[in-house]
């Protein structure tokens, strides 16, 4: 009944708010509707749960916390929460150092608040990149922000190996909606003339480069292409390319670049079960265009409409969609040829470009269909209505069943495990900031979205020549049966604490852990239940 | 393994594989109907793409679909397979009671010639065939006197049978019609089949005496399936305010009152029957009826679920209910009474849920969806024609019916069809347990009573293989659990529990005098007994054994 509820209340706004703002021919009002819409559906689903969102170990949201949270616990944020791991979004990382004061609890706070100020935000800002100064593009730029923001969800996602785009992206993984709103900011200023705005631009999308590096590449891709389109259908030579800004863009994005490729994207592996999905993704053309439904179907309408009329932001638009399809071009040749970890990105990528074209061509059709039915009054107003009427069916608020689609959504519902808790408390009074704690996977993962400590672990997201280098070294802290070797290896890990739980339990069964109180080097500090045991080096 | 076992396997690449084919072929589809511009075409590819996404739906199972332990097609295919062996229409794969549906066992016995394994044939093939039926069924229906329908017609049928749900209904309250009528319950698919051509004895009076004939149609549908009787009846309660609305007659009362008096009157012998023998045992049952999640009452009063969720085609719907209500024919007005049907249907299943008597109320939602896919299939033809205006200018389509128009429909709606995005593994939750094979000790025990015990006899077993003995051996059993309970249902509950838990020579004997039972099917060997020395094993699995008193040997 909860989700009926929520089926309602979209319902109910959407008919008052079209109401409003056909009566008053008001886009204010339809901005105003596109965020209430987003911000009913967070307030529905996510405001009411007990414990954060989807926070557990192994779960994307949890490896943002941890990033964020020891982000605002320490200041060097090139390093992971994983010691020895590079850090894959220090501008996260920095951005909640500076937001939280040093304070972890509060990072988590800030990060949860992120959804509902992108969901306000970023309809803007499409809308600004949309229509710029020209107001008869006012309700044309409207419908887009709707489309993008709120109708690049379809019911087949429900389906596919990533979960629905709009709670994907602004429930569990907030970063990404914020990379995308910048990276929007930039090429809007990018659009508009001056040099001021130019360098902004490029300021803002190298900021995105240390965040997102793939909505990085696509933007730059948009920037270049769009210049470029413009030069040959226009011959015109006085064209601006924007060389400031991505100059100024790729040379603040260099180092993390050279990092996300070098590193990240070449020696990270996916999971099993995450190639098994994106094998069948990368082959399967649909997920990327008919599965899409309507949204694909208006798109395509968009698509000749804009390179016809042959403006600079026409011209912008159809190659945003394009350099999306690039980018996943580039993403399948990768993966097919060594490796690609994060194909979602690209994948809300294409939805989110899709859907913004989807709302012009929606828009366009509606226009066309008033014109014909020989409608006198404000047609743009209609017109968005229209296309507003015809895809909330297809919208992430409409759609999204979160009990029946997502378990961590069910799992998010239950209290929270109070030995996590008591360990979350302990490890905050007791330990430092810069504090590395040895620990299982699991608590590992815990405890630095908890409490932004560093933790020494076999990591899930290390490449797998560091994982198993990590595993001998533990090998030889736990099968060890000299002390002196034992602190060795304990000591050639930098950590200060070792948290003895289950998943370490379970791999070293045969360790007897009260050796580590009677071999004298380590001494118990405290137990939690039978799920943690603390030791500290005497 | 074959090429054919490999690829079936990886079900994510099969369907992947499923999904490109139906994509190819219905481009090649859309050029032949281009070129050719017969409706013949559009029907040949609404019903050939219908019956492929089947056949691609049940090559890689290994059961007969749905077959398992209290599950609808388990029991549907013992009362069929019963029936196929010469029992009554009237008795029960539950020895000494009465079946719910004595017409589906009378054409079942008459189709399979008296032999079980008929039956499972019949069954593979039922979902395509009914799909024909209802092709076949809505044309000849649904076609005007005197003008030419046929490419509304054949839109018509498209819309049914490929555009009649969307991946939404996987989320909903009740699951897509189109599995759940066509492939998991095809004698309710029958029923279906027999509304369109309802609709047309009624409307066009086409016979010397229309009110008899149309009347005679409607008690068989009752006799078929009483719900959509029960569904069609109220449709025709609504009809002389139609005539009244649209046409201003008044005299259509009389003949509405005979029509349903005669259809009544066939169909009361059948209801009186199921009230005899059915009405209230329900409550007899400990535990609730497992309703798919999330509840039907959530689906009823979610009105997006049937219409707005749909997203386009709901609009289709729509604008096919304004084309009938503009063109007032005689079918447009047969159809708006039986969609205003639904309206009045939908309030009293509301009350009914109320007062905790609300039934079956998924098959309210598959007669609701069908009717507004009939309607959507009129709306695309209503949209095509308007936008055909747009297209002839550029295009040049000077044919009577614009070819062109209906083409770029289709391509637009491609991927609305079914075809196009069922994926059985994730949207049908019947769909993993039907990739298993049958165990082999039930393969084994069925075999074993079909070929070693009489027509006649009757066993006992545990629930959960009683359905087995009955669906694949057509022998008869005293329970099989509490999915259609006899009237006296705790009785042979406590029986059948103090056969299997302690069985005794006195129980056993009372059983086959009262119940006829024959065969007593124990599951454990090792808790035998020697008390049961009165008993003989004819019967010896790995986890079973099945045993018969050794006194009454003229049983078996």
């Amino acid at each position: 009944m909860h989700f009926l509820l929520t089926q309602y209340t979209i319902a109910g706004i959407v008919v008052v708010g079209l109401w409003l703002v056909v009566r008053n021919r008001s886009f204010k009002l339809g901005l105003v509707l596109i965020a209430t819409l987003g911000l009913m559906s967070w307030l529905l689903t996510l405001a009411p749960l007990e414990r954060p969102y989807g926070l557990q170990p192994g779960t994307a949201i949890s490896f943002e916390t941890a990033l964020a949270a020891s982000g605002a616990a320490r200041g060097d944020v090139l390093e992971s929460w994983v010691v020895g791991l590079r850090n894959p979004r220090p501008a996260w990382s920095l951005a909640f150092y500076m937001l939280s004061f040093g304070n972890p609890s509060r990072a988590r706070m800030i990060l949860e608040l992120i959804a509902p100020l992108t969901l306000i935000f970023l309809p803007i800002a499409v809308f600004w990149l949309l229509r710029g100064s020209a107001r008869e593009r006012t309700w044309l730029a409207l419908t887009g922000a709707f489309s993008a923001v709120l109708a690049s969800s379809v019911p087949l996602d429900a389906f596919q190996p990533f979960s629905m785009s709009f709670h994907s992206s602004f429930f569990f993984s907030p970063h990404r909606p914020l990379s995308l709103l910048l990276v929007i900011l930039s090429i809007a200023l990018a659009w508009q003339s001056g040099v001021r705005q130019a360098v902004f631009s490029g300021l803002l999308l190298g900021i995105v480069g240390w965040l997102e590096p793939i909505l990085f590449i696509w933007a730059v891709l948009v920037l270049l292409l769009s210049s470029l389109l413009l030069l040959t259908q226009s011959r015109n030579h006085h064209q601006e390319v924007p060389w400031l800004n991505v100059t100024i863009g790729i040379v603040c994005a260099i180092p993390q670049m050279r990092y996300w490729f070098g590193e990240y994207l070449l020696v990270r592996y996916p999971s099993s079960e995450e190639i098994n999905a994106y094998r069948i993704l990368f082959k399967n053309i649909f997920a990327v265009t008919t599965d899409m439904e309507w949204i694909f179907v208006l798109a395509l309408l968009a698509l000749p409409l804009l390179w016809k009329r042959g403006g600079k932001r026409d011209h912008g638009i159809l190659t945003m969609v394009i350099a999306s399809y690039l980018v996943w071009i580039m993403a399948s040749v990768l993966f097919h040829v060594h490796s690609f970890p994060e194909p979602d990105v690209i994948f809300y990528l294409v939805r989110f470009n899709v859907a913004l074209a989807a709302g012009i061509g929606g828009f366009e059709l509606s226009q066309r269909i008033l014109v014909h039915l020989k409608y006198s009054g404000c047609v743009e107003s209609r017109a968005f209505a229209l296309v507003l009427f015809f895809l909330i069916p297809y919208s992430g608020p409409f759609l999204w069943r979160p009990l029946q689609m997502d378990p961590l959504y069910y799992e998010s519902q239950q209290d929270w495990d109070t030995s996590v808790q008591r360990l979350e408390h302990w490890v905050l009074e007791h330990t430092a900031p810069d504090a590395i704690i040895l620990t299982g996977d699991d608590t590992g993962e815990w405890i630095a979205a908890l409490t932004g400590r560093r933790v020494w672990t076999a990591e899930r997201t290390l490449s797998r020549n560091e994982s198993r280098v990590r595993r001998r070294e533990l090998n030889r802290l736990f099968t060890s049966s000299n002390p002196s070797k034992m602190q060795d290896a304990f000591e050639a890990t930098g950590a200060s604490l070792l948290i003895f739980d289950r998943s370490l339990r379970k791999v070293y069964w045969q360790f007897d852990v009260d050796k580590l109180d009677t071999s004298g080097l380590f001494q118990k500090l405290h137990q939690i239940g039978d799920r943690y045991a603390i030791y500290g080096l005497r | 393994m074959s090429l054919l076992g490999q690829i079936t396997a990886d079900l994510a690449f099969y369907f992947l594989l499923v999904k490109y084919l139906f994509v190819f072929t219905f481009i090649i589809w859309l050029v032949l109907l281009y070129h050719f511009r017969r409706p013949e075409i559009l029907l040949l590819g609404a019903v050939g793409f219908s019956i492929y996404t089947y056949a691609a739906h049940a090559l890689p199972l290994n059961r007969p679909y749905s077959f398992r332990p209290g599950g609808d097609r388990m029991v549907n295919l013992a009362m069929s397979t019963t029936a196929a062996v010469g029992r009554s229409p009237f008795e029960s794969y539950q020895v000494a009671s009465a079946d719910h549906e004595p017409f589906w066992r009378f054409l079942m016995r008459l189709v399979s010639f008296g032999d079980p394994e008929n039956v499972f044939f019949i069954y593979q093939l039922l979902p395509a065939l009914t799909m024909i039926l209802v092709a076949l069924m809505l044309v000849q229906g649904l076609r005007n006197k005197g003008t030419d329908r046929s490419w509304e017609v054949a839109l018509i049928v498209y819309a049914v049978l490929l555009l009649n749900s969307s991946p939404q209904d996987r989320l909903g309250a009740f699951q897509t019609f189109w599995q759940m009528t066509f492939v998991l319950k095809p004698n309710h698919a029958l029923g279906l089949a027999l509304i369109p051509l309802w609709i047309g004895w009624w409307s066009h009076r086409s016979f010397r005496n229309p009110n008899l004939w149309a009347g005679i149609l409607l008690g068989l549908l009752g006799w078929v399936f009483l719900m959509h009787w029960a569904f069609v009846f109220l449709g025709l309660l609504m009809y002389p305010l139609f005539t009244k609305i649209l046409v201003g007659q008044t005299s259509s009362i009389t003949r509405v009152l005979r029509v349903a008096g005669l259809s009544l009157a066939i169909v009361l012998p059948y209801i009186t029957y199921l009230y005899h023998f059915f009405w209230g045992i329900g409550t007899q049952i400990e535990g609730n009826i497992d309703w798919p999640m999330p509840g039907p009452l959530e689906g009823f009063l979610n009105v997006f679920s049937v219409g707005y969720a749909h997203g386009a085609i709901f609009l289709l719907s729509v604008a096919g209910i304004v084309a009938f209500f503009r063109r007032r024919g005689p079918v447009d007005i047969t159809l708006l009474a039986l969609l205003a049907g639904c309206f009045a249907g939908w309030i009293l299943y509301l009350f009914a849920f109320v007062l905790g008597k609300a039934i079956q109320a998924e098959e309210f939602y598959y007669y609701t969806r069908f009717l507004l896919s009939i309607a959507a299939g009129s709306g695309a033809f209503l949209l095509i024609q308007k936008t055909a205006g747009w297209l002839k200018p550029h295009w040049g389509d000077t044919s009577s019916f614009p070819v062109l128009s209906l083409c770029a429909f289709l391509l637009v709606m491609l991927p609305q069809n079914i075809s196009y995005w069922w994926y059985p593994p994730e949207m049908d939750r019947y769909y993993p347990i039907s990739l298993e094979p049958v165990p082999q000790e039930m393969h084994q025990l069925t075999a074993w009573a079909k070929n070693f015990s009489s027509e006649n006899a009757v066993f006992v077993a545990s629930p959960d293989i009683a359905c087995w003995i009955s669906a694949l051996s057509g022998r008869r059993v005293l329970l099989i659990g509490d999915y259609r309970p006899p009237v006296d249902y705790k009785e042979r509950r406590e029986l059948m529990d103090s056969l299997l838990n302690e069985p005794s020579e006195e129980m056993f004997l009372e059983a086959a005098d009262r119940f006829q039972v024959s065969h007593l099917v124990l599951e454990d060997s090792d808790a035998i007994p020697e008390a049961l020395s009165w008993a003989k094993i004819v019967y010896e699995g790995k986890d079973l054994r099945v045993l018969v008193a050794s006194i009454p040997a003229d049983l078996d």
